[in-house]
């Protein structure tokens, strides 16, 4: 019960103070509760298994393509039997890939997310249908009854929760298909699905050109590394690569989990970059809380050297000193919690609004058991961290000289350093978090104003996808798309319309192609995205023509096969040739006719405009040559185009009432969601940046101020004899500068390095980026000014007589 | 009443180093204290008593020569058995009191007690009622340091010195602070302990007070320059 003696004077201390507890508090907070925060948001998206039996084991295989991962459905049909032939890393090895669905029952259509899978898929979650059974491997034969099994949210959406839906048939994408099996609420697997169609392609029966992209879904053996089973998909793709180099040029494969998968490309380093930025604030905040007790800890040296007279054992004396910490640490981070726990929520309603897609079902950010257990032992931390320096520092004080004579020499010394100290880690380590967010701030600016190489405002798009059954031919395709198109256009309000199978800004189809002329060295053939366009939807974009001409209706099927292709495509492949005239051709699809180049169009970006795709070139053909069932279809208005969604998607069913308008969004909101994660993260660091200036800003200030008060009866002395003013004013900004440059002298090169991460990856096109490393010292050298200037000033206000008499 | 030898000091010597400059502060000290003594210290200001007084309670180390305690020789310690054996056999006065302002009364008189391992929460009462009553200070148990007048406080201090029954009180300049009436009752208080059997050294500047021990030692630069057994003694015995 000594424990609770001394817990009862840490309480009162804390009380006695109200102003330092509440700073100390209010300091912990903020960086227990962010820390906790990014914490419960990074294990949530990327590291907490999946919520199955075996979600430990669960991982999920894709292609890689020249070093960029590729996920939901990048392996090709027949590399991923090759992995399931040759492989023995997995107990569960099967593979899907996403589909539409497009269900219609005569008065209704709609679309959905479907995957078309192995039946091994219910088997590897785990989960039983609440009604009916899941897929059979005889479903998954070529020539097998249409069967599906559904969500629950679509039961209930599309069925009304009909309970004798077992059995009952449904017109999915034109093609009457009986329903299964219901799966249970929540089952989404593997992203956010609600149709499961067995995958009945037969690899023995298709070409590697004409075979569908598949994910594997693997579970992994017990006793196989994941590296280990990483090497052996890679030897294997390497293999085919050389066997195959029409299909698999610079292509491997990688595993990963599926909560990695989804994150995508470089979402590794930037969250390394949070946890990283998180763990500063809450240093930071350590540090801050660490150097007020210090200083309290200073202030009560008296009673600790009587303590220590009184033959305290020096851990009863740590212990004391711990408890304050510990109270400040448990306060700040059940506060941190509910801050915390309220940021969650705020995510969880604003992040539907910044994503490009459906939010994964396992994103499940909330507290749990588990976050409170990580909660208690980062607290347990910092209460170590913040209380264990001042603690042990004033435990192995020279208490005897306190004790003699009440002075403070022996102590003021040693604080001086440790002051110095902190000062010095506060200046680095907000520089550091400062230069991250503001890089982030003016790479995204530029990202902002990314010009996609069209002009992509004032639009509405959707997507629109032909059943496979209904258009089976080329003419039905053409002429609905010319139906569409000529009825949207004679809508009021609407000023054009078009169509591509992708449009600037959307991902597209990467592909392999050769040029006239031109070696392909060791099969390592080029890469640029295939884009399909329908006649006149270049013009309607405002694609710039830097020379030729565009498509136009003699760009018929028989007739020369023709294409337009961006400058930096030409420059390439024909640098200072004319590319007008030269000819190429795809590698991996059937058709291997020549192509020959009509027209060049300014560089247009495909995809997200960071480094890793917005410098791929494109090659653009017209659709009258290569017709095709997906296509995004746009439409021009004068106006607030959200104000058309209606014409728009009752024009699409009009032309075909099985066919529905999908994702039909304003192109601008698209874009916005397809870098939403970027200036979602920027936001973060903003808030990380902002928490460590004022952390930063304070503790330098308490710092300083406390060093400057302990120094008062020095000030007063050598005013005394005869120092002026403006030379102890000197002499104190010159130390509090001295600082400043230290920590600056750590902390820009260390700022500059953990920001290269994100220069890399959204790679700008100036190096405005680099203002950052002179504004962010100059912000701090001015923070720290201000911060020394003010108790300095306080301390030469002071009469010399009363700053002698000061203690 | 027991004439065991309670400490012995053999060749003792204390020197501190400051930039270059030696201080010998104490030199060839021999001492002994019998338990049961009531022996003051005294001599001129910087003379060396007060780190005597330290070395005596384990406070300080010094630079050589023998200490023997109980028996024990206690110059080669670690810290915390020194802290051990303050917190068991020396009870402390200081001049300027030296009680811990935001504890009570009653806080600070268990304060040596609560580190000691194996004492009941009853018995630690037990004992601060007793050391409060023995300096008539019981009513005052749960007032702050603050609230006290400085006679009060020193009264204090005596009690927490007592509380965990040492087998030495070391008190440098007890009464220093205090007007003679308080100091007064002070020197009564440490009279009577000694009566009821404690062993106590002092250290005091004034010659009055040195004359109511029984022994009075006197240091000069750092040396025992006079050892004397006064009235008092022979009057006890
Ligand atoms: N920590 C220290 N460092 C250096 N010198 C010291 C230290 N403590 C004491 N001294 C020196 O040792 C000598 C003895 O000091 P001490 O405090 O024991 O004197 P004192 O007899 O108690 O004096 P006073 O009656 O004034 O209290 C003095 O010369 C003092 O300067
Ligand atoms: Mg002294």
């Amino acid at each position: 019960m000594k424990w609770l003696f001394d817990l009862k004077y840490a309480y009162r201390m804390l009380l006695k103070n109200p102003g330092f507890s509440g700073l100390t508090i209010a300091v912990m907070t903020a960086g227990l509760g962010l820390c906790i925060y990014m914490f419960s948001f990074i294990q949530s998206v990327m590291f907490r298994p999946l919520p199955f039996e075996n979600g430990d084991k669960m991982y999920v295989v894709e292609a890689e393509i020249d070093g960029v991962f590729y996920n939901n459905g990048s392996l090709l049909l027949h590399d991923y039997q090759e992995i399931k032939q040759q492989t023995d890393s997995f107990s569960i090895i099967g593979a899907y890939y996403p589909s539409t669905a497009n269900l219609s029952n005569g008065d209704r259509a709609e679309r959905y997310v479907a995957v078309n899978t192995t039946a091994n898929l219910f088997d590897y979650t785990g989960i039983h249908p609440i009604m009916g059974r899941t897929l059979t491997p005889e479903d998954n034969q070529s020539g097998a009854q249409k069967v599906a099994v559904i969500g629950y949210r679509l039961w209930q959406d599309y069925f009304n929760g009909a309970t004798d839906i077992i059995g009952k048939t449904v017109k999915n994408n034109g093609v009457v298909t009986e329903i299964v099996g219901v799966m249970p609420e929540g089952f989404r697997f593997p992203i956010n699905h609600q149709v499961w169609i067995p995958m009945t392609d037969d690899h023995t029966r298709l070409s590697r050109t004409e075979a569908p992209n598949v994910s594997g879904f693997v579970l992994l053996k017990d006793d196989v590394s994941l590296e280990q089973a990483s090497q052996e998909i890679k030897t294997i793709m390497t293999e085919l690569e050389k066997r195959y180099p029409e299909t698999n040029s610079r292509t491997s494969g990688y595993i990963t989990t599926f909560k990695k998968a989804v994150m995508g490309n470089g979402s590794e380093m930037i969250i390394g970059m949070m946890l990283t930025a998180v763990l500063f604030v809450l240093i930071l905040a350590c540090v801050n809380v660490g150097n007020l007790l210090f200083a309290r800890a200073n202030e009560r040296a008296k009673e600790t050297a009587i303590r220590v007279a009184l033959g305290a054992p020096q851990y009863r004396l740590i212990m004391q000193m711990m408890w304050e910490s510990v109270i400040i640490c448990t306060i700040g981070g059940l506060f941190g919690l509910f801050g915390a726990a309220w940021a969650l929520e705020l995510t969880v309603d604003t992040l539907p609004s910044l994503m490009p897609m459906e939010v994964p079902y396992f994103w499940t950010l909330e507290l749990d058991a588990e976050l409170i257990a990580q909660t208690t032992l980062i607290v347990l931390l910092t209460s170590f961290l913040t209380g264990i320096v001042p603690a042990w520092k004033m435990s192995r004080s020279d208490f005897n000289a306190v004790l003699r004579d009440g002075t403070r020499g022996a102590l003021s010394k040693r604080a001086g350093r440790v002051n110095q100290i902190l000062v010095i880690v506060e200046v680095a380590l907000s520089c550091v978090l400062l230069c991250m967010s503001g890089v982030l701030v003016v790479l995204l600016q530029e990202v902002d104003q990314t010009y996609y190489g069209a002009n992509l405002d004032n639009k509405l798009k959707a997507r629109i996808g032909l059943p496979e059954i209904s258009y089976d031919d080329d003419t039905s395709k053409e002429t609905y798309f010319l139906q569409l198109l000529t009825r949207l256009k004679d809508k009021p309000g609407v000023k054009s319309a078009g169509a591509m199978s992708s449009l600037p800004g959307e991902g597209a189809w990467y592909t392999t192609f050769e040029t006239d002329g031109r070696e392909v060295i060791e099969n390592n053939y080029p890469r640029a995205h295939l884009i399909i366009s329908y006649t006149g939807t270049m013009q309607a974009l405002n694609m710039p023509l830097v020379s030729g001409r565009y498509f136009n209706i003699n760009d018929r099927k028989g007739n020369q096969r023709v294409a337009i292709v961006t400058r930096s495509l030409a420059e390439k492949y024909w640098p200072g040739e004319d590319p007008l005239g030269k000819q190429l051709r795809w590698i991996e699809t059937d058709n291997k006719e020549w192509i020959t180049v009509v027209g060049i169009v300014n560089h247009t970006i495909h995809g997200q405009p960071y480094s890793m795709m917005k410098h791929r070139p494109s090659i653009y053909v017209p659709y009258s040559q290569q017709p095709s069932r997906f296509m995004d279809l746009f439409i021009e208005v004068s106006g607030n185009p959200n104000d058309y969604r209606q014409v728009l998607s009752s024009t699409v069913s009009s032309v075909d009432p099985e066919v529905p308008a999908y994702n039909v969004n304003t192109i601008d909101d698209a874009l916005q969601r397809s870098t939403g994660g970027m200036f979602f993260i920027r936001s973060l660091f903003s808030v990380f940046a902002l928490c460590a200036l004022l952390l930063a800003s304070s503790g330098i200030y308490g710092v300083l101020a406390n060093s400057t008060a302990r120094r008062t009866q020095e000030i007063g002395i050598r005013r005394a004899i005869g120092a002026s003013d403006e030379k102890i004013l000197s002499m104190m900004m010159r130390q509090g500068w001295f600082q400043l440059s230290i920590g600056l002298l750590f902390g820009l090169p260390l700022g500059y390095l953990t920001s290269l991460g994100f220069v890399q990856l959204v790679g700008p096109e100036s190096s405005n980026y680099l203002w950052v490393f002179l504004f962010i010292p100059t912000t701090i050298a001015i923070v720290v000014s201000l911060a020394t200037f003010f108790p300095a000033k306080k301390a030469i206000q002071m009469e010399p007589s009363s700053a002698l008499r000061y203690e | 009443m027991s004439k065991q030898t309670l400490i012995r000091l053999n060749n003792l010597k204390k020197i501190f180093y400051t930039d270059e400059v030696e201080t010998h502060a104490l030199s060839d000290i021999q001492l002994s204290i019998n338990s049961g003594e009531f022996l003051s210290i005294s001599g001129p200001s910087g003379c060396g008593k007060s780190t005597l007084l330290s070395i005596l309670g384990l406070l300080d180390t010094p630079s050589e020569g023998e200490y023997v305690l109980n028996g024990h020789s206690v110059v080669d310690l670690t810290s915390a058995q020194r802290a051990a054996i303050r917190n068991k056999e020396v009870g402390f006065i200081f001049q300027s009191f030296n009680l811990i302002s935001d504890l009570t009364v009653e806080e600070n008189v268990a304060l040596p007690l609560t580190y000691r391992d194996n004492l009941k929460k009853a018995d630690i009462k037990s004992q601060v009622k007793s050391a409060l009553e023995k300096v008539d200070m019981a009513h005052r148990s749960n007032h702050f340091p603050s609230q006290l007048s400085g006679g009060q406080q020193q009264r204090v201090a005596v009690a927490r010195a007592i509380a965990g029954n040492p087998s030495i009180i070391l008190a440098d300049e007890p009464t220093g602070n205090l007007d003679t009436k308080n100091a007064e009752a002070v020197m009564q208080l440490l009279e009577k302990l000694h009566s009821e059997g404690a062993t106590i050294c002092m250290v005091t500047h004034d010659p009055r007070s040195a004359e109511r021990a029984e022994r009075i030692v006197e240091i000069l630069d750092g040396k025992i320059i006079a050892d004397s057994i006064t009235h008092k003694s022979t009057a006890v015995a």
